[in-house]
């Protein structure tokens, strides 16, 4: 008896002392805010490692920008490495005790990765070039911040910069323009003011959107919709809602707005606007109904366009997205909500342990160069899939495309780019209407939660009408809260 | 009413009915197999906008050999192949040997715990390969083993247990007099597994072997992670370079890719389909 | 004497034996056993690379399965799906071994043509065949839909998608199971049937007295292999259902809500528990194997 537990004592702690092997060297355990030193000396020679991902053609392209920049620098080497997207997480975690000098992070993984600690902060005296960084989106530039006293994200004081953004990607409505026409020509609607309102750019209300989608499709076949399904961020922060209180700790699922922006939805399926698998469609399935015609609308980002242009006579355009009422119910009131997108982003980062190897300089001009260079933002913006990082180029340039380098691809699609622009400068002032937020995950530890909620809301009796959003709200808000209890235990311990 | 089938040149009318349902079935079957196939190489020569916007369109309404060319830009189809068979050559010869030599001590000699022993080395198949590859992954990285062929190449040439398994379970269906007549003529077990064992056990190898070198031409998992750098990689993480174009949206090139890829599984497949279908005569072997 | 020099014989017999299996010992430990007792003390641990933290927790991971808000409805979902799904096994395995028998037959024409397209979907795109099952399922266009006049929701539905992917994976293993149980045809001697056939034997009497019993060591192995492939069924979740709420498996959750997570304490106790089922129901196998016939 006494041997077993001494052998079951024994094995325990080999395994564990095996299993400490093999994650040794993992997360530092917290972040710091430390000022960057800069350990640049022109004349030593610098070999950097940097790893991200995309397919054969971006990896091109990422190519020949850094070779313009090992030709501006000769004594920094930039070692290129490019995974798959589906696996690049995981090959970064397999990296964790030695991580590449400078590599993507996703803004939906930033804040574990920052307060595991394995990111270097980028101010300093000789840091990153902040006269510069203010040419770049605010939005863009203040994600990456973070304080780790306060576990606050976004600017603040006493907090760091953990990261460059890589580039930032507006997702909104886009319309097929023939097919509306069809559409409004088969109803007679070339008059009809709430038609007119929601084509005109501008953003429209909830109640004009369902009623001029509900008049567009009268008489269309039974496989049309107007969008194949509504983005959960789009409705709530279009509607002045939250999952959640500010620092995540306390669920908002059964405000009032947040329950509209989930009824919104509902009633989008029950009106036949969109299917009945509501949240459930999955990208390629409401791409392909967009794409065949078969839904008026779906959303898309600026990546989706190097489709769509080779698309033989099929065009499009974009449209912000429709606001709700408000936690108080009512239009025209002072908390309405305003079109308010989400924006995909991904940062630059450079790896706290540079500052052992003494490559720390290097890795921050590297990610300032592909965030910033002008060089780098015009060859990525002609490549085709993003807009630039940089204000005055994506004002004076890549909206009217000045330099018709758009024009000469046939890239002309979208014709109101400047959509996308407005979205990613965010509300600007009291007057402007068009604006953008990062997804929801980027504020939490995990995702689950957020899978757990569409599950819930997917599997009840919402999109048939039997339930209200009020119901099924209710019901998950239980377990909501103990998903934010767990995440908020993780952060604050 | 089935015992005049075999023996009596006419057959029954029901005999007849059987044989032309069985061919129905075999034919509709072979149908479904087929069309993905030819589903796969149609659209190669798609423009991608038919197979984005048309919905689903066997024949492409414009031939276009577009994706052929930007697969040979894009893809180093050679050094991918080339890499491939470093892998696939040691980890099939040498695994399958020593493989054979463990299942011939499974199933024709004493091996102690010889159950137990099967069963522990078969809890690595349990066990999801996403909660070792962490482990794994560190181990190797330690080791300064990846943008490297090896981590690919060691595990299999200890052998792969899925094999010994299934050749174990072969094995039981040759008769064990064969190998007592080999003892009591002083033969070491050595050499009756490599001179007796080893020809009879030709169905099995090929049809195993097929799968492994199957297996590792399309694993794409372990290679994506361990290779980076493109002119290490072996064929699926060169070829899914191109999935990620424009989201996997480039169907034609996509399928190109796959399609082309293919072609070598189809020729070692009939190489050594004839093994697994030929009939060995075993029992003449005891005489 | 005599006796000796058997027992010493035996032993040989054994040394020899344990050196024709030490490579697969040694491959085992060094490439397997070792990430195994590493992740299996992970799952007392609530380890996260990223934060790296590796607290002993005792058995919190192994409980927070079956008892936390975030975890508990997935998790069991999860379960009765993958066992749902494993009906593909049995149904899978009838079909083969009855088109290897069929194939077998030396009246049946047309052999080299069948072995060919047999194997075709194994070489066959993922994607490819992913799209063409999708299509097949599709609600409003699909193929069987139209087939049939019918408004079947197979891609959307909780327990249909279960019975599309169930239809797919048998469809999908046929070809490798056909082989296999060609190559174990092979070991049936000839004679075995020209004797029935004497005996004025019939095609299905010699189906179930010679060809089946003789096959069994392949059955064995395939029903084995099957079932552990079955319990870790992953691949056709994303590919084919698109994650599709009545889809998902326990190796889906072991990656989306641990691995996904960083989560590896809880994906590592998930993973060990769905070994220690397949392991149990292994050795159950292997303990009741007396139907399988292995010539003495």
């Amino acid at each position: 008896m006494k041997t077993g537990t001494k052998i079951a004592g024994i094995t325990l702690s080999l395994m564990l002392g095996m299993a400490a092997f093999a994650g040794c060297g993992g997360g530092r355990g917290s972040a710091s805010v430390e000022p960057f030193v800069n350990d640049y000396d022109p004349n030593r020679e610098y070999n950097i490692d940097f790893l991200g991902w995309g397919d054969a053609k971006e990896q091109e392209i990422y190519k020949r920008i850094i070779n313009d920049f090992m030709a501006i620098h000769p004594n920094i080497h930039v070692s290129y490495d490019a995974s798959s997207a589906g696996e690049y997480l995981t090959k970064l975690t397999g990296e964790i005790a030695d991580l590449p000098d400078v590599f993507y992070l996703p803004d939906t993984e930033f804040l574990q990765w920052v307060d595991g600690g394995h990111l270097l902060n980028l101010i300093g005296e000789n840091g990153v070039d902040e006269e510069k960084l203010k040419n770049v989106w605010d939005n863009a530039v203040n994600e990456y911040f973070y304080n780790p006293e306060t576990f606050q994200l976004g600017r603040s004081e006493g907090a760091g910069m953990f990261a460059l953004p890589k580039d930032q990607g507006p997702f909104t409505l886009a319309y097929n323009i023939d097919l509306v026409n069809q559409r409004i020509a088969a109803n007679r609607l070339e008059d009809d003011e709430e038609v007119k309102a929601l084509f005109s750019h501008q953003p429209v209300t909830w109640t004009v959107f369902r009623n001029a989608m509900k008049k567009l499709l009268q008489g269309a076949p039974s496989n049309m919709y107007g969008v194949p399904y509504y983005e959960l961020e789009h409705a709530v922060y279009s509607n002045n809602a939250e999952f959640f209180n500010e620092d995540a700790t306390v669920s908002r699922l059964t405000s009032p707005a947040m329950v509209d922006a989930v009824q919104f939805i509902g009633d989008l399926c029950t009106d036949g606007i969109t299917p009945k698998t509501g949240l459930a469609m999955n990208g390629d399935g409401a791409d392909n109904m967009f794409f065949q015609g078969n839904a008026l609308m779906t959303f898309v980002g600026p990546w989706d366009f190097a489709t769509i242009w080779d698309l033989d006579n099929f065009h499009c355009d974009l449209l912000p997205v429709p606001y709700g009422p408000g936690p108080d119910r009512q239009y025209n009131t002072a908390d309405d909500g305003k079109s308010t997108a989400f924006i995909g982003s991904m940062g630059y980062c450079v790896a706290y342990k540079t500052k052992e190897r003494g490559t720390s300089g290097a890795s921050l001009m590297l990610a300032e160069y592909l965030c910033m260079n002008e060089n780098a933002q015009r060859k990525f913006y002609s490549f085709g899939q993003c807009v630039p990082n940089l204000k005055d180029m994506a004002y004076n340039e890549y909206v009217p495309d000045s330099l018709g380098i758009l024009a000469d691809e046939g890239h002309t699609d979208p014709a109101h780019r400047d959509i996308f622009i407005e979205i990613v400068d965010g509300f600007k002032d009291e007057n402007d209407k068009i604006g953008g937020k990062p997804r929801i995950l980027y504020q939490t530890y995990f995702s689950t939660w957020r899978t757990n909620l569409e599950d819930a809301i997917n599997q009840s009796k919402l999109y048939t009408g039997e339930q209200t959003a009020q119901q099924v709200l209710a019901a998950h808000e239980p377990s909501f809260q103990a998903s934010l209890d767990e995440m908020s235990g993780m952060l604050r311990k | 009413m089935e015992k005049t089938l075999v023996r009596k040149p006419h057959k029954k009318p029901s005999a007849i009915i059987a044989l032309v349902v069985t061919y129905a079935v075999m034919i509709l079957l072979a149908i479904t197999m087929v069309f993905p196939y030819l589903y796969m190489a149609l659209t190669t020569f798609k423009p991608m906008s038919e197979t984005v916007s048309a919905g689903f369109k066997l024949f492409p309404r414009v031939w276009t050999a577009e994706s052929y060319k930007e697969v040979w830009e894009l893809v180093p189809f050679g050094r991918g192949i080339l890499n491939t068979m470093a892998v696939e050559i040691p980890v099939i010869l040498v695994g399958s040997f020593t493989s054979a030599l463990g299942a011939f001590a499974f199933a024709k000699m004493r091996l102690p715990c010889a159950r137990v022993l099967l069963l522990v080395l078969m809890s690595g198949m349990m066990v999801p390969f996403a909660a070792l590859f962490l482990p794994q992954y560190r181990i190797y990285s330690s080791m300064k083993l990846t943008n490297n062929l090896l981590p690919l190449i060691l595990p299999g040439l200890f052998g792969n247990i899925s094999m010994v398994f299934f050749l174990i379970q072969f094995m039981g269906g040759i008769p064990n007099a064969l190998f007592e007549a080999a003892k009591i003529d002083g033969c070491g077990y050595f050499k009756s597994f490599v001179y007796i064992m080893l020809p009879l056990l030709w169905p099995a190898l090929a049809a195993q072997g097929v799968f492994w070198f199957l297996g590792i031409w399309n694993d794409y998992f372990a290679p994506s992670i361990y290779l980076t750098k493109p002119e290490a990689m072996t064929l699926q993480p060169l070829i899914n370079r191109l999935n990620a174009t424009q989201g996997g949206r480039d169907f034609p090139l996509v399928m190109t890719g796959a399609f082309l890829s293919s072609i070598p599984l189809i020729a070692v497949y009939l190489v050594f389909q004839k093994y697994f279908m030929s009939a060995l005569s075993i029992t003449s072997g005891i005489k | 004497m005599e006796r000796r020099k058997a027992s010493k014989l035996v032993r040989r017999e054994k040394l020899t034996a344990l050196a024709f299996v030490t490579p697969l010992i040694v491959g085992f430990v060094v490439f397997t056993l070792v990430c195994m007792v590493i992740s299996f003390a992970y799952s007392f641990t609530n380890y996260n690379p990223i934060r790296g933290s590796m607290d002993f927790d005792g058995f919190k991971r192994y409980t927070e399965l079956f008892t936390h808000p975030t975890y508990k409805k997935a998790f069991l979902d999860s379960i009765l799906n993958t066992l749902f799904l494993l009906l593909a096994t049995p149904l899978c395995l009838t079909v083969s071994i009855l088109i290897a028998a069929l194939m077998n037959n030396k009246k049946f024409r047309g052999k080299t043509v069948f072995r060919v397209i047999i194997y075709l979907p194994a070489v066959t795109s993922v994607v490819a065949v992913n799209f063409i099952w999708r299509y097949m399922f599709e609600e409003n266009y699909g193929l069987i839909n139209t087939f049939f006049h019918a408004h079947i929701p197979w891609l959307t539905d909780n327990t249909l998608i279960k019975v599309a992917m169930i239809i797919k994976n048998v469809w999908g293993g046929i070809g490798t199971q056909v082989i296999l149980f060609m190559a174990g045809m092979q070991n049936i001697s000839e004679e075995f049937y020209e004797a029935a056939e004497l005996d004025g034997a019939g095609p299905v009497y010699k189906f179930f007295r010679i060809t089946l019993p003789l096959v069994t060591p392949v059955l064995f192995y395939s029903i084995i292999t099957s079932l552990i492939g079955g319990f870790q069924i992953f691949a056709d979740v994303e590919l084919f259902a698109g994650g599709q709420y009545g889809s998902r498996t326990i190796v889906h959750f072991i990656r989306n809500y641990g691995i996904g997570q960083n989560l590896y304490g809880l994906a590592s106790a998930a993973s060990f528990l769905l070994a220690a089922v397949i392991m149990i129901i292994t050795a159950l196998q292997f303990r009741f194997n007396k139907w399988v016939n292995y010539t003495d």
